[in-house]
């Protein structure tokens, strides 16, 4: 048994008959399934078993430390290069992941930048909407000034106007009572030495426009 | 009708003129017109076209002997007759007077005055009137009780105003230009 086992750790590790990578794992396979029957088939004998002497555990020691060894180096063989990928795949995954986080930790700056300068900007707008709204404010006040002056202005030209109407009116109304009492006064003091001094004037008058 | 009678009057004013008799002339004249404007009946029977000729001719001289019109005179109506302008006789006689006065360098003048002028005052307003035109002065006289004092003359187209009214209404003028 020991020997067959022995064999097959030979031909395990050799590679033989198979001549793949496969056929090398299927024969350490092998190889272990009967190290490890070895002892069950050796206690259904029923007889003394050589195991339970010293060699015997010696023997099982040295099997034991060649079956670890084997499922160590197995383990070391196979699953070695799968985990190198992994952990590199894992390694880059976690790269990937820092620099997810790092741009995410940028832009989450930027937006904090943003929200910064949106606050800024924000205020800008206002400050100049104020200023817009100072501006046109100013701008209408300008205006209505303007044409509160050109209807005083027209206002005035029309008070202007209507007094220097009235003021000719009232010249005009007075001059003609003023007149018309002298007239009435002149009728009743009028007499005929009067009459004919006028006259007489008169005729001066028209010699000296004939000279 | 204006140049019809100007030019009956300018072949009057000839004939009496030439005959010296534009005095005569102008009194038979207006002696004639004033029963013309008179008479009704006298201005149908010589206006009427129902009337010869005959008829109208010979009661012109009748109406001129009872007149005694200067014989210039009754020749000239009795042209005017012919002619069938009898009707612009008055007309005539305006421009008449007026050729007379062109002619003689006499000018007319329209005198309004406040109260009846007395003989020396016309006179004297003749006098001034004649040297300011340099003509022979015809004045007509009126009562303008609206003149209040003084006179007003009027020789064609020009005005000389020497009333109270006049210099009330410069007056007034004055009143209301003032400031």
């Amino acid at each position: 048994m020991i020997r067959a086992t022995s064999i097959m750790v030979a031909l395990a590790s050799r590679g033989w008959g198979m001549g793949l990578f496969a056929g090398r794992k299927i024969a350490s396979g092998a190889a272990a399934v009967f190290l490890i029957a070895a002892p069950i088939f050796a206690a259904e004998e029923g007889s003394p078993s050589p195991a339970d002497s010293t060699a015997g555990w010696v023997f099982r020691w040295v099997n034991f430390a060649i079956v670890a060894g084997l499922i160590i180096y197995l383990i070391r063989k196979v699953g070695s290069p799968q985990l190198k990928e992994r952990a590199k795949e894992i390694g880059a995954e976690i790269q990937k992941a820092g620099e997810f986080r790092n741009a995410a930790e940028r832009e989450r700056d930027e937006a904090g930048k943003r929200l910064s300068n949106v606050a800024k900007e924000i205020e800008q707008l206002r400050e100049t909407a104020g200023h817009d709204e100072a501006a046109e404010l100013e701008r209408l006040n300008v205006l209505i000034q303007a044409d509160v002056e050109r209807i005083k202005h027209a206002a005035n030209l029309e008070i202007e106007a209507a007094e220097r109407t009235a003021r000719l009116e009232l010249k005009a109304t007075a001059a003609k009572m003023a007149v018309a009492r002298a007239e009435g006064m002149l009728h009743q003091q009028m007499t005929r030495e009067k009459q004919t001094g006028l006259l007489s004037t008169f005729v001066k008058q028209l010699f000296g426009w004939a000279r | 009708m204006s140049r019809v009678a100007q030019r009956y009057a300018a072949a009057l004013a000839d004939v009496a003129l030439e005959r010296k008799e534009s005095q005569l002339t102008r009194e038979g004249l207006s002696s004639f017109l004033q029963g013309w404007q008179e008479s009704a009946d006298l201005r149908n029977v010589l206006l009427s076209p129902g009337v010869s000729y005959e008829v109208k001719h010979a009661l012109l001289d009748k109406i001129g002997a009872a007149m005694q019109l200067a014989p210039t005179v009754l020749n000239f109506i009795h042209v005017v007759l012919r002619h069938r302008r009898l009707e612009a006789l008055p007309e005539i006689r305006n421009e008449f007077e007026d050729e007379l006065r062109r002619r003689q360098g006499v000018a007319l003048a329209e005198v309004a005055s406040a109260a009846e002028m007395t003989k020396q005052e016309k006179s004297e307003l003749l006098g001034a009137l004649e040297k300011l035109t340099g003509k022979h002065i015809e004045a007509n006289y009126r009562v303008d009780a609206s003149l209040i004092g003084g006179a007003v003359v009027r020789i064609g187209s020009t005005i000389y105003d020497g009333s109270v009214r006049e210099r009330l209404n410069r007056l007034q003028t004055r009143l209301e230009a003032a400031a």
